[in-house]
């Protein structure tokens, strides 16, 4: 097992360089070829706010259920970390067969594919989220040291979610099943995270239990936090620990995936 | 099959006499009824499937600076072990020491990226074989020469024909001096210009003293041309190892 993070480690470390080439590459490739180009990295979280900020303020008045914020504030600040997450998801649990060149053409170690397309939707997402920043700030609203709790959130979200790419891309590339079952389980985990409800809002108490397990929903609630709410994640150990154990089990679980099929599959590709 | 775990060791160490080592490497393929019983085995030992022995117990030794060409049928073993060598395939059992940078000549246009121009595919695989950034500005404009593919250097790979970027893959590999260089017999690259001066790049390489060739062939009258030495190969075995003459006669007598 130790054997299995040191390697991990070296190998994320030795090519350091070549994953932060891949990650800027892919996102080039992400967004040349259209006219707009880079405007489309803004239009997709634009639409998506935009429309549940009509849908759910205007239209059902969901508004008073969060603080004492602009309604769309709060909105943004889970919406902006979900199309990262959806991303990582789906495509992050298909990178060895996207990206099979990297696993049977080249030598070239599998964790490192994961980093580097996390890295790149992380780099996506950063602009994004200061963008929105900036445009709060401009609109007057101001923030306080509770922000700042802000990077430490990103870095355990890239790091969750790199370990989800680990655990599930090897297999994903021997099983087309379960790719096709994580496709269709993304759009039901969108609409039970909290990504455009209040999670605490939600009066049966067992449904916030089983929430808490939820990683989707603790990234959104942990950003909310920073942003809307302002507390500090750790004074809310009913929040922090379920999701330390879904760490954990997943980071086991991503150790084992990789010791287990790393060497085996370029044959399967 | 040994029961002992599988060692593979790739360094850039290019002191040692010893470029690359194969001991007893076997390397097994499962085949599988179903696409349910290949998922079912990862997570089972007791799924029942079919073994296939690209590689059967594989020793042999090559020396820094030797030319060696592996000479076999179709389903010999030859693109098995060269993909060992390269370090995209892992042996299900043995040892493998491979001490220097390893170039191939394989498959040519594949890991190129079709959305990528020309000069961005380039960069990327240099890049990714391990080069500095630095030594990959030094590198390019010898390379894009050598591609000879005028502004379409600069257009997105898909683009390209096949003969074109047959020529982009070939003219990184021939040119980013490996240690190590594995040429497969497909050398036919372009037009007959081209192909010319590709055999002329690879005839330079393979005369270089400190870099160590592996060809492979199942013709025998290219081995003798760039080889002194063959390794016979049949269903996974090494059944010779010796002179390139005898080597070739041992092949065809077999026949």
């Amino acid at each position: 097992m130790f054997a299995t993070i040191k390697q991990i480690v070296v190998d994320n470390y030795t090519w350091r360089h070549q994953i932060w080439d891949l990650a800027l590459v892919d996102i080039k490739k992400t967004y040349r070829g259209a006219v707009l180009g880079w405007a489309w990295m803004f239009a997709k979280p634009l639409i998506y706010i935009g429309c549940f900020w009509f849908a759910l303020d205007l239209g059902l008045r969901a508004s008073d259920t969060v603080g004492d914020y602009p309604f769309i504030l709060w909105l943004a600040t889970g919406l902006i970390p979900w199309f990262f997450m959806a991303d990582m998801l789906t495509a992050g649990s298909g990178v060895l067969k996207r990206y099979s060149y990297l696993v049977n053409r080249i030598r070239f170690p599998l964790s490192a594919i994961s980093s580097f397309f996390a890295l790149s939707s992380l780099m996506v997402f950063a602009v994004c989220f200061v963008v929105m920043l900036a445009v709060a700030l401009a609109c007057g609203i101001r923030f306080d040291a509770h922000l700042a709790q802000v990077p430490l959130v990103v870095l355990v979200m890239y790091l969750f979610f790199v370990l989800w790419s680990i655990m599930t891309s090897p297999l994903t590339a021997i099983s087309k099943d379960l790719g096709n079952l994580i496709k269709a389980m993304s759009l039901p985990l969108f609409w039970v995270s909290g990504v455009i409800f209040n999670v605490s809002a939600v009066e049966h108490g067992w449904v916030s239990t089983v929430l808490s397990f939820n990683p989707v929903t603790f990234f959104v609630t942990a950003m909310r936090a920073a942003v809307c709410d302002r507390y500090w994640v750790w004074e809310k150990p009913e929040l922090l620990l379920p999701f330390a154990a879904v760490l954990t089990v997943t980071a086991l679980c991503a150790l084992l995936a990789h010791r287990q099929f790393s060497k085996g599959v370029a044959d399967e590709l | 099959m040994s029961s002992e775990r599988p060692l593979v060791l790739h360094t850039e160490d290019t002191s040692a006499p010893c470029a690359i080592r194969f001991e007893q490497v076997s390397k097994v393929y499962r085949l599988f009824e179903s696409e349910r019983k290949r998922f079912l085995a990862a997570f089972s030992k007791r799924v029942p499937f079919e073994e296939v022995r690209a590689n059967d117990c594989l020793s042999f030794e090559i020396c820094r600076g030797e030319a060696v060409a592996f000479i076999g049928r179709n389903g010999a073993g030859k693109s098995t072990a060269l993909k060992m060598v390269t370090g995209v395939a892992y042996p299900t059992s043995g040892t493998i020491e491979v001490n220097g940078r390893v170039s191939a000549l394989l498959e040519l246009s594949a890991g190129f990226d079709a959305q990528l121009t020309g000069i961005e595919n380039l960069r990327m695989r240099a890049r990714l074989w391990g080069l500095t950034k630095e030594q990959v500005d030094d590198l390019l404009p010898r390379v894009i020469e050598f591609a000879e593919l005028g502004t379409f250097i600069k257009q997105p790979l898909r683009t390209y024909s096949s003969g074109m970027r047959a020529r982009l893959g070939f003219a990184l590999a021939v040119n980013i001096e490996p240690d190590i260089f594995v040429v497969d017999e497909a050398l036919s690259v372009g037009d007959k210009r081209f192909a010319e001066k590709c055999l002329e790049r690879v005839h330079e390489i393979i005369s270089d003293s400190k870099v160590t060739v592996l060809f492979v062939t199942h013709s025998s009258s290219s081995a003798q041309e760039f080889c002194r030495r063959g390794i016979v190969l049949a269903s996974g075995k090494a059944v010779f190892d010796g002179p390139i003459d005898a080597a070739i006669e041992h092949y065809d007598t077999r026949e």
